[in-house]
């Protein structure tokens, strides 16, 4: 290709560029708001304890195409939670979720692969040594608002939820915030 | 439960011999061994009452990336220690290990036997909050119940029978709740929210139709394709209103494939699935006359009249009521609004319904299931 050919446009984009979600969590969150800190964990934890089990069971779909489906519909429903999570606003009834993560830029996502899917949860290529668009997430959202944690593609185990449950504690006791919700974030089955 | 209504036998009879097989070749194919895994769990907990197997490796829905999930069965004296869910390995593969007390496990069974008879809004209400109120989350007592032990057994089963009747009362009632909200959805133009209606609406009928049989399971993940296996399973019933779950099911994926921006709002998507709501309480055996309910209005909002034709007045249950005009005695939730409703109205209605000042409650019992 010579230097003065062009790329048609469509043959550049990629197709998780489509998808357009995290509409809140992308925005950033403002600290200074009295529960910033609470909503950030909760957003954050939500992803840690389902986002990595995503990109597991897309890894794993051996061909199942209803499965592909359905895990693509659930987690449509968990991105729009951690949205309304960080937005602050109130929690709506589960059956809403879905629709609304439809509605507001998720339904790209339906069309897309499960490779694709893997990549815009994580990046192209390995899991494993790719940095993410998650991942690059995270640790914005993390080293912001929380510390510094790991993201959550680095997780080593249970080791890396009570290192992260561990510095949350102290970010909450410097902050002077009831860190008590933690305990109940990890009470959810 | 109404005898012939729930039809279990086909399913319980083989349950225990197809867990059996399918634990066996998962464990095969991932080159584990029961014995290392009771070994492996044995070090870390101690003393044990029994180990299931549940979830995905006893339902063949496990794939090449899946944990192996086991409830530990413990002494009650023993139940003092976190109960925090935690992973440990046997080889490169990870098992989930949750722990119950065989006692508080066949309480929660009793517990979900005592709701069967009781009107659908009744259970619904205590399937809502379970999660807060009991010691083993509904999720981890679906998997109890279709756990298969370690021993070659399966030793809750007999838990199904309730289990199958709350899940069906339930999950038919969130279907009927996605269907107002899909109808709504597309009046009020939008272009993608009512599909987003349509597939809840689906999941949760493909659900109440399942548990029908016996065939219960917690993952909305999996929904799709334990149906797909549902319909193509030799003794499965067919029907009319199997074959158009899945018709629907194919056509509303089909829809959101395309590119937002070139799809006009698919405006008989409402219509479409009220009209298999009806099929579905006819076929299902619920009457939809005394299905019918009035909408639940949130008591601090005296009076919106922001319907045309419509407005909200008091019902002796202390609830506000949708009436639309000329049908005063005929008062029932969305069916009644459907008529007239411009796509701003619906909006507006929607929107409440989403911020929960609004809902269309279940009022009475499913005739057919109990």
């Amino acid at each position: 290709m010579s230097e003065t050919e062009t790329v048609p446009a469509q043959a550049m984009h990629r197709p998780t560029e489509k998808v357009d979600m995290f509409r809140y969590l992308r925005h950033g969150l403002s600290i200074s708001a009295p529960d910033a800190l609470r909503r950030a964990m909760e957003a954050y934890w939500l992803l840690i304890a389902d986002f990595h089990g995503f990109v597991e069971d897309f890894e794993g779909i051996d061909g199942r195409e209803s499965y592909l489906y359905g895990l693509k519909l659930r987690m449509i429903e968990r991105l729009f939670e951690a949205d309304q999570i960080a937005s602050g606003r109130e929690p709506l009834d589960r059956l809403h979720h879905l629709a609304l993560g439809l509605e507001l830029g998720a339904s790209s996502i339906v069309g897309l692969s499960g490779s694709d899917i893997a990549e815009l949860l994580a990046g192209p290529g390995s899991l494993d040594d790719q940095v993410t668009e998650m991942q690059v997430f995270g640790r914005t959202l993390t080293r912001k608002l929380l510390g510094g944690a790991l993201g959550p593609f680095d997780a080593q185990g249970e080791r890396f939820i009570l290192r992260l449950l561990q510095r949350w504690s102290v970010i909450g006791q410097r902050r002077q915030q009831d860190i008590q919700f933690l305990v109940d974030l990890l009470k959810v089955p | 439960m109404r005898s012939g209504f729930f039809e279990l036998s086909p399913y319980v009879e083989g349950c225990s011999s197809r867990s059996r097989e399918y634990v066996s070749r998962f464990l095969a194919w991932a080159g584990c061994d029961p014995g290392g895994i009771r070994r492996s769990i044995g070090r870390q907990f101690g003393e044990i009452h029994d180990i299931l197997y549940v979830s995905t490796i006893t339902n063949g829905l496990a794939g090449s990336t899946s944990d192996i999930d086991v409830i530990l069965v413990v002494a009650d004296k023993d139940l003092a220690v976190e109960r925090m869910s935690t992973r440990i390995f046997s080889g490169s593969r990870r098992i989930g290990v949750t722990a119950y007390s065989h006692r508080e496990i066949v309480e929660a069974i009793s517990r979900v036997r005592a709701l069967e008879p009781l009107p659908a809004s009744e259970v619904q209400r205590t399937r809502a909050a379970w999660d807060g109120s009991q010691q083993i989350c509904w999720t981890d007592l679906i998997r109890c119940i279709n756990g298969y032990s370690f021993e070659s057994s399966m030793p809750y089963l007999d838990g199904l029978p309730a289990l199958s009747v709350v899940t069906y009362v339930t999950a038919f009632e969130q279907f009927r709740r996605a269907v107002a909200l899909c109808w709504l959805s597309a009046a009020a133009q939008e272009r993608r929210g009512c599909q987003g209606y349509a597939l809840t609406a689906l999941r949760e009928l493909m659900d109440a139709f399942m548990a029908r049989y016996g065939q219960v399971n917690s993952g909305a993940k999996w929904v799709f394709e334990r149906w797909q296996r549902f319909e193509s399973a030799s003794g499965n019933p067919s029907g009319s209103l199997r074959q158009r779950i899945s018709r629907e099911l194919r056509a509303t994926i089909a829809s959101l494939k395309q590119p937002s921006q070139e799809t006009s709002v698919p405006s008989d998507v409402g219509a479409r699935m009220l009209d298999l709501y009806h099929e579905a309480c006819a076929l299902q055996g619920v009457d939809i006359v005394e299905d019918r309910s009035p909408l639940y209005w949130r008591d601090e909002l005296d009076f919106l009249p922001f319907v045309e034709n419509t407005s909200f007045v008091g019902h002796r249950s202390g609830k506000f009521v949708l009436v639309h005009a000329g049908s005063k005695e005929d008062f029932a939730g969305f069916e009644m609004v459907t008529p007239s409703l411009a796509a701003e109205q619906a909006s507006a209605l929607v929107a409440l319904f989403r911020a929960g000042f609004v809902d269309v409650p279940l009022n009475t019992c499913f005739t057919a299931a109990h």
